[in-house]
């Protein structure tokens, strides 16, 4: 859970986009690691894929940005009683 | 069948019901956001915790219908001969819920605490698990003949709860404030507990440790406010 808020907040502090390669340093992960998250965000449709001047970017979406919301205050929540 | 104390004094009838309304309200909205976290996380503990909560929830609302009971009892029927046998039977109707509802809220309340302590200690003994629900059980049927012993033992595991979150506050270095409240409201549980001890010296300790518990609930509500506006 926390890898995935990780990789969500990577993409909201880029603006929302991000160059894979730049997500794979900020989340300080293996490619391998990183490209089955991003696999499973992809399913749950939190982000997406886009192309822009013949580059991939990886995009996220209103779900991913719900989702970091509700992840974010059950962290607060979790840290409140240091659960 | 127990001993049946009074400690409210009548000015403060129903009063201390409705600061316990509150107080389930609270505890069952720390129920459900700690559902909510246990669905995100899958961690049983969570889920413990949430249980913990509803524990305490089903105490006070225990203690509620207990103190409804004794604050307004039935009104006895004014037909000669029938008054004395009416009363008599009430009497004794009265003191089966008495029991039987405090045993409940004492019962209910501790195995809440230690809950808690169970889950905020992180502790993996599960294997003291059935022993610590049994002492529980013991202590409340002795509060049946002796009320302060469920209160001092409260008093020693609210201590233990604030204890924890003072040091989890300690070790937060920023946003602070959500922690802080949570230490305080457990500090003012854990007084107001103390002060339950010595209701049969004055009522007023009755009054001064339900205006605590009340606030240490209020200071639960807000920290709880701040998290969901955020």
């Amino acid at each position: 859970m926390d890898i995935i808020s990780d990789i969500l907040v990577a993409i909201q502090r880029k603006g929302g986009i991000i160059k894979p390669t730049h997500l794979l340093y900020k989340a300080n992960l293996s490619h391998k690691l990183m490209n089955s998250y991003l696999e499973e965000l992809l399913g749950k449709e939190l982000i997406g894929k886009v192309e822009k001047n013949n580059h991939q970017y990886i995009v996220i979406k209103d779900q991913g940005l719900d989702f970091l919301e509700k992840f974010n205050k059950l962290r607060e929540f979790q840290d409140a009683f240091g659960l | 069948m127990g001993v049946r104390f009074v400690f409210s004094p009548k000015w403060f009838y129903g009063i201390d019901c409705i600061f316990e309304i509150v107080s389930v309200i609270v505890l069952i909205l720390l129920a459900w956001s700690t559902y909510r976290l246990y669905k995100f996380t899958k961690n049983k503990h969570h889920l413990y915790f949430g249980a913990s909560f509803i524990a305490l929830a089903l105490g006070f609302i225990a203690k509620i219908l207990t103190n409804v009971e004794i604050y307004y009892p039935e009104a006895i029927i004014n037909t000669m001969g029938a008054k004395t046998v009416f009363t008599i039977t009430a009497i004794i109707h009265s003191s089966i819920i008495f029991t039987a509802g405090y045993f409940f809220y004492r019962l209910f309340l501790l195995l809440g605490f230690l809950g808690l302590i169970f889950i905020i200690t992180h502790s993996k003994e599960y294997r003291w698990i059935p022993l610590t629900v049994f002492f529980g059980f013991i202590i409340t049927l002795f509060s049946t003949f002796a009320y302060y012993i469920f209160h001092i033992t409260a008093a020693v595991l609210l201590f233990y709860v604030a204890y924890y979150l003072y040091k989890n506050w300690r070790k937060k270095k920023k946003k602070k404030i959500v922690p802080l409240l949570t230490f305080l409201s457990f500090l003012s549980l854990f007084i107001s507990a103390i002060m339950f001890i010595f209701v049969i010296v004055n009522s007023y300790f009755y009054v001064l440790a339900e205006v605590l518990q009340f606030l240490g609930f209020l200071l639960l509500l807000i920290a709880y406010i701040i998290l969901i506006r955020k």
